[in-house]
């Protein structure tokens, strides 16, 4: 995907599609000890240039809303352009904001503000923590594929540690078994790794090659599933999406599912048995025991807008819409697992991530 | 005379035009020192408003200053001098033509013009011409077209004339101007020099304009000799360069620069051979555009476009009261670019124009054809009617068929670009009236413009975007525009004012289109005394939604300029003036997240030979 200056206005929420699809919370307390304790966070990311990003929450019981919970809990404060990505550790929430090139820190209870990390992004584009660290992945100059990095923070200083140099467009940052695992979708071209952090001593272990364009990761504790979109057909040629999984132990790649030439899925989730994920407007399971691409979809949304955010939790679906042409209220739809819708819900502008927190 | 209608069949060949006989050259002659004569020629039964020499040199440099506080046209601009796209009518941006000497000069890139990389400074005068046009204008000519002239005069004198000015945010403009003629031949040269820093403080916001910096360079030329009684030989050169930082928002900086390269040249012979006149033009412009992401890299996209156009323009008169023309008009387009790839682009036209004017009635009907490789072209039509009831009061009613052909964005980007496009096509209807009391003009217009298969760009289901022909728009609105001078002794007074109310409907949604204010109006006032002058320009814009689904708008703001000048030195040879802008410091924003100035100034000393 790229951006383009005469078209940025329009065409600009585009480059910053990509769903959201994490997966663990780190740390959750027992007891409520704020507002925002138990729910779900839906990033809205606004209109690139406008600084119109916010952030709703839907409480537990998914029937009440709340909308601009950072604009309220912080006496007005703007929350800035171009929200892509929220992260969370202990009390903290990340809040990974691409455009404005910065990362907010609240209290993820109370959502009240506490800090500004500004130093060492450019071009921010998600988050994951580990240990009191904090790795963000860096574009740089989507232009440029020699200057991406992912930025490593102390969480008790929110000072930067230190920049790991990277193959172009790290996008997904995902920690799992003491590793950090970076999906290369490519920033403004394409790409097709995984980088493997240790993050104990902020090294590249290894690089392993997946399918064009990986999108998002999920990992059963001993594999690592990743889904690749393919080259899209303006490509030079046209690829298909794939399911690499990988050995999380020696880092081998143990198995590989293709789609067809002209199926570009994305939006991977994990619910403990099953894999889920999105092609087109379609939702699909397939188990993890007989990995096969499936017949048919559990559902399909029909003109609900473009689906931009996608989460499996045990019991239910979430997914986002961003409306067609990108600028006014998009909604969120709650649906059982086997695709009956259960709730509706009017977003902020373009939501591109669902992130439960319980 | 009625012997020579047969040679109207010969319009298209120029060897029969000898044979016709010389009547009256010299007068036609003066007719014609404007390029553009479509412009001329139908000026009277349709509305064309003039900006002249000395409302141009009141605003500011660019070409969006000058209409926004003297038209009803609706800018969205990033940020003074940044990228800035009309709204004509509520249509879209690329959905106004701009007109150079006759040539259409929108992008093929993006089918628009950025009407902040055209400087006032190099043309001598603007003329705005509301609704549809594009039967003798082409693509774009939708909402209204706006033209830019250079006319000579003939009058044996050189003028010469040097425009300093400098003002707030180190903005600093200088503005060339000669002219030099005998009764034969006819120079003139225009440069003109901008640059600013643009650096102001976003009003109450603590925070400044970062990265907005301008510079831009523009040289015109253009020349004109009568090569005989009969034949007049003309041509104009147009070159500007401009370099730009894209301003960062209030909430994200920005680090990206434009460049713009144009340069327009026009060769153009007219003859006159009794009832029948003939205009060859011969026009190759050539657009260049780079953008660096990161300005403090050499890393950038380019799009380069180099058009030929050839143009034969045959007009016969029947009688003083009917005039028929042709015109053949041939271009070809190359066109290169880090998105696009490398393209070409073919179109062959013929159009036909009838005027009849029959004593309080006059008429006009034409069509237009065109012919290209890559998509189907409709017919185009116009007609329009003039009534005289008296000398004091006009209506005038016109229909129109008009069209926007895809551009090479449309048809070639590489991720979307879409072959299988058709041009948007767009009906209107106008209904317009005219008083004239003396010193006062007072014009008053109503439309209506059906506009379907709009050339858009909407995400698929993958999430990738490609233009679609899809959806039809309703506009339709009121424009008042009233003049009024008044001089007594050595006082005189000149009040402009135009009002515009403006309705534009997704007609699927029934909603307001985005960046449509439904009210703009604009008021000028000019004192002069003996060698004092003063001038107060205010402009209303009305709030606009910011989303299709009409749930975020941009609030409606008011500006006011304020400026005064005097005269010095025998003949007035310099005049020193002082101008505020943004005379209440209002706050306001023109885009989200990207605040206007507030309250500047700016000086200016003007010497005159």
């Amino acid at each position: 995907m790229k951006i383009r200056f005469f078209m940025a206005a329009v065409l600009s929420a585009v480059l910053f599609a990509s769903c959201e699809s994490d997966n663990e919370i780190n740390e959750i307390p027992e007891e409520e000890l704020g507002n925002y304790t138990k729910g779900v966070f839906i990033l809205n990311e606004g209109n690139f240039g406008s600084g119109n990003s916010s952030v709703s929450f839907l409480k537990p019981d998914l029937l009440k809303i709340k909308h601009s919970i950072f604009i309220e809990e912080n006496e007005g404060k703007n929350l800035g352009d171009t929200g892509q990505n929220i992260g969370f550790y202990k009390d903290l929430a990340f809040i990974v904001m691409n455009v404005s090139g910065k990362i907010e820190v609240v209290n993820r209870h109370s959502f009240e503000h506490l800090a500004t990390i500004e130093t060492g992004l450019d071009n921010p584009r998600y988050i994951d923590l580990y240990e009191g660290k904090a790795f963000v992945s860096n574009w740089g100059d989507g232009m440029d594929p020699d200057d991406d990095f992912i930025a490593v923070y102390n969480l008790a200083s929110f000072e930067l540690e230190e920049t790991i140099s990277v193959e172009e467009g790290p996008e997904k940052v995902f920690t799992v078994n003491n590793k950090v695992y970076v999906a290369h979708k490519g920033g403004f071209g394409f790409n097709n790794k995984i980088s493997v952090i240790d993050p104990n001593i902020n090294i590249i272990e290894k690089i392993i090659e997946v399918g064009e364009v990986p999108n998002s990761m999920v990992s059963d504790g001993n594999s690592l599933w990743v889904l690749s979109s393919g080259l899209p057909a303006y490509a030079e040629t046209e690829t298909a999406g794939k399911i690499t999984q990988i050995d999380m132990i020696n880092h081998q790649v143990v198995n590989e599912l293709s789609f067809e030439v002209n199926e570009h899925p994305a939006n991977l989730n994990f619910d403990g048995e099953s894999l889920f994920y999105t092609l087109e407007d379609m939702v699909y399971r397939i188990s993890v025991a007989n990995q096969k691409v499936p017949g048919s979809s559990i559902t399909e949304f029909v003109d609900e807008g473009v689906l931009y955010g996608f989460t499996i939790t045990e019991n239910e679906i979430f997914a986002s819409f961003a409306n067609y042409d990108f600028t006014g209220d998009g909604k969120l739809m709650v649906l059982d697992k086997a695709g009956n819708l259960l709730n509706e819900f009017s977003m902020g502008i373009n939501p591109n991530g669902i992130y439960i927190v319980e | 005379m009625n012997l020579n209608r047969y040679y109207l069949l010969f319009l298209g060949s120029l060897l029969a035009l000898p044979a016709f006989s010389q009547t009256e050259p010299v007068t036609r002659l003066d007719e014609v020192v404007l390029s553009d004569i479509s412009l001329k020629r139908d000026s009277e039964e349709r509305r064309v408003m003039l900006l002249n020499d000395s409302i141009l040199k009141e605003n500011e440099p660019s070409l969006t200053s000058l209409l926004k506080f003297n038209s009803p046209i609706f800018f969205r601009e990033n940020g003074p001098g940044m990228v800035s796209s009309a709204s004509f009518r509520g249509t879209s941006a690329q959905q106004t033509a701009v007109i150079w000497n006759g040539i259409n000069i929108n992008s093929q890139f993006t089918g628009q013009t950025d009407f902040n990389t055209i400087l006032t400074g190099t043309v001598n005068n603007i003329s705005i011409r509301p609704g549809g046009g594009s039967v003798l204008y082409g693509s774009g000519a939708i909402g209204g077209s706006v033209h830019l002239n250079n006319s000579f005069k003939f009058d044996g004198e050189f003028h010469n004339q040097l425009k300093l000015d400098y003002g707030s945010f180190e903005t600093f403009s200088g503005n060339y101007g000669a002219s030099i003629s005998s009764e034969k031949t006819s120079f003139q040269l225009n440069l003109a020099r901008n640059s600013s820093a643009n650096d102001f403080e976003y009003p109450r916001e603590n925070q400044f304009n970062e990265n907005g910096d301008i510079r831009n360079t523009g040289l015109g030329l253009s020349g004109a000799h009568r090569l005989s009684k009969n034949h007049l030989l003309k041509f104009h050169s147009k070159f500007y360069e401009g370099e730009r930082g894209f301003s960062g928002t209030l909430s994200a900086p920005s680090r990206s620069k434009f460049e713009d390269v144009n340069s327009r040249n026009l060769l153009e012979w007219n003859g006159f051979y009794g009832d029948l006149s003939s205009s060859l033009k011969l026009a190759y412009l050539d657009e260049i555009y780079r953008y660096f992401e990161n300005r403090d890299t050499e890393e950038y996209n380019y799009g380069r476009a180099r058009t030929g156009i050839a143009k034969v323009d045959l007009s016969y008169q029947f009688s003083s009261e009917l005039e028929v023309t042709g015109i053949v008009d041939y271009q070809k387009i190359s066109g290169k670019g880090t998105n696009t790839g490398e393209n070409q682009r073919n179109i062959g036209s013929l159009a036909l124009l009838l005027k009849h004017s029959l004593g309080d009635f006059s008429y006009q009907l034409s069509a237009r054809k065109e012919a290209t490789e890559e998509y189907e072209s409709p017919l185009l039509f116009a007609a329009n009617g003039l009534y005289r009831f008296s000398e004091w009061y006009e209506i005038r009613l016109g229909v129109s068929k008009n069209f926007r052909i895809p551009s090479f964005n449309d048809l070639y980007w590489y991720a979307g670009g879409n072959l299988d496009l058709k041009p948007e096509t767009s009906k209107q209807v106008e209904l317009g009236q005219k008083f004239s009391f003396k010193n006062l003009k007072y014009d008053l217009a109503v439309y209506l413009i059906n506009s379907e298969n709009l050339l858009r760009w909407v995400p698929n289901s993958g999430g990738l975007w490609r233009p679609e022909n899809t959806g039809e728009v309703r506009n339709y609105g009121l424009e008042a525009a009233v003049d009024w001078n008044k001089t007594i002794g050595s006082h005189s007074l000149e009040m402009n004012a135009t009002y515009a109310w403006t309705q534009s409907q997704n007609q699927e949604t029934k909603k307001q289109l985005i960046y449509v204010p439904e009210h703009k109006a604009t008021a000028s006032l000019g004192y002069n005394y003996n060698r004092y002058s003063v001038f107060y320009q205010f402009l209303y814009n009305g709030s606009i939604f910011t989303s299709s689904d009409n749930k975020y708008t941009l609030d409606d703001y008011t500006i006011s300029n304020l400026g005064i000048a005097r005269n010095f030195g025998r003949n007035d040879i310099v005049k020193i003036g002082f101008q505020v802008r943004n005379l209440f410091d209002e706050k306001y924003k023109s885009m989200p997240g990207r605040p206007m100035p507030g309250r500047y100034f700016n000086s200016s000393i003007t010497f005159k030979l």
